[in-house]
């Protein structure tokens, strides 16, 4: 995926829910807009 | 092929529009995609199926092959030396991957036996890049140990999100089960993902709980901790090529249990999972229920194993009556639809043992309570400390 593209996402995760809560193991790794999980989804 | 889009699909369940980002689901409305020029997008659209399901799993793990440079004693899959005989190839991955595409799903994850003993690995995790996935990766870690060359590192982390890699015991202990030089050539790969990992990524590492295990857990933190995100310890299930009973593997969670908060105390570098832990989320962000996430299997999420059969969920994978049917000969819907899919999803937590808890711990999945191969429901409480109708 190009750059632009990246950064389109990055924006559009700004504007948007989580589909799942807050995980325990999240909020590592993203500094400003995600809590990325470790698991399955 | 449709390359360099955003890779979305509108689910009818939420009335949004879902996409993946940096390994995690998220949820966004249409107008803002329509905002963003539609042009930049791959949508999918979906029509609503179930109630207790999304219209297709958002995450699919593939199991590329079957075949294992390492031979552990209790693995699941049985992976080893031997190839399965109908082996599905690359080029049948492909195709696969165009058909995930084209069913709204979203993310990745590679798996084997060693994806790396799959021959044209790269050109799936490319192909895969190039139509939107996201990916993560699922492996022993051995081949990181064992190149020299730091561009494969780079690589390995241009296209993956999470990279988590197993390791269950302690130096010569991890050797007797795994391979002689396992542990030299694994802890070699930890170092050289941990030192080129970008922020933005994960590097994980599994550990299964046995009786055996548990008390060198310390020293195996010690290794582990500054190199890695996430320590995750999961419970030994018995199937596959496990010789474990039910009552050691439950056994070694209680002990376990007992060593977390000196290990949590003491390496502080890492997040160290249990599956006693109970897992607090953010109810005002939830917008699927909670069992999704902690039971996935069959409501977001699908295992195709190296020979093409889909099941809800990797560790059911001798078990036919959770066989949704092959790629070979089935629509991916079809599969998705299946009995055996809505047989599994059918149940819910309120059907398990911790089904009244308000704060959910991670052990009440069905699939840890597999045995042989059979799954045993429980309906009545599994009591363990961290379970807050327990405590």
């Amino acid at each position: 995926m190009n750059e632009k593209l990246k950064e389109l996402k990055k924006s559009l995760a700004k504007k948007s829910k989580k589909v799942f809560g807050k995980a325990k193991s999240s909020a590592l790794t993203e500094p400003e807009v995600s809590n990325p999980q470790p698991g399955d989804d | 092929m449709l390359k360099n889009k955003v890779l979305c699909r509108w689910e009818p369940s939420l009335k949004k529009i879902l996409f993946s980002f940096n390994g995690s689901l998220r949820a966004i409305e249409m107008s803002d995609i329509i905002e963003s020029g539609l042009e930049n997008f791959f949508l999918v659209n979906k029509d609503k199926r179930f109630d207790n399901a999304l219209s297709a799993p958002v995450t699919v793990q593939i199991q590329t092959t079957n075949k294992c440079n390492f031979k552990c004693e209790h693995c699941y899959a049985w992976s080893g030396e031997k190839l399965h005989k109908k082996e599905i190839s690359s080029s049948e991955i492909l195709s696969l991957l165009d058909r995930l595409q084209k069913f709204g799903v979203l993310n990745i994850q590679w798996v084997g036996g060693e994806v790396f003993v799959k021959k044209g690995f790269w050109k799936l995790v490319e192909y895969a890049q190039d139509l939107g996935f996201e990916q993560s990766l699922l492996t022993n870690g051995s081949f990181f140990g064992i190149t020299s060359k730091i561009e494969i590192i780079e690589r390995a982390w241009s296209f993956f999100d999470i990279i988590q890699v197993s390791v269950d015991d302690y130096k010569s202990y991890f050797n007797s089960f795994v391979h002689k030089k396992a542990w030299d050539m694994v802890m070699n790969g930890i170092k050289k993902l941990s030192l080129y990992k970008p922020k933005d990524k994960l590097l994980t590492v599994a550990t299964i709980l046995t009786k055996d295990n548990v008390p060198r857990l310390m020293f195996l933190a010690e290794c582990l901790n500054s190199h890695i995100d996430v320590w995750r310890l999961g419970k030994e299930i018995i199937t596959g090529r496990s010789k474990s009973t039910q009552e050691n593997s439950i056994e070694a969670l209680f002990s376990s249990f007992d060593c977390l908060p000196q290990l949590r105390n003491r390496y502080i570098s890492m997040e160290i999972t249990h599956p006693f832990d109970k897992d607090p989320y953010e109810e005002s962000e939830l917008l699927l229920p909670y069992d999704w996430r902690s039971d996935n299997g069959a409501r977001t999420f699908m295992y195709i194993d190296s020979t093409g059969f889909a099941y809800p969920f990797p560790l059911l994978v001798n078990m036919k009556e959770f066989c949704g049917g092959s790629i070979f000969s089935e629509s991916l819907d079809s599969i998705w639809s299946s009995k055996e899919f809505h047989l599994y999803r059918s149940v819910t937590r309120n059907d398990t043992g911790c089904g009244g808890c308000v704060e959910p711990c991670q052990i009440w999945p069905r699939y840890h309570f597999i045995q042989g191969n059979s799954l045993e429901l429980t309906t009545k409480p599994f009591l363990h400390p961290g379970c807050p109708r327990c405590t």
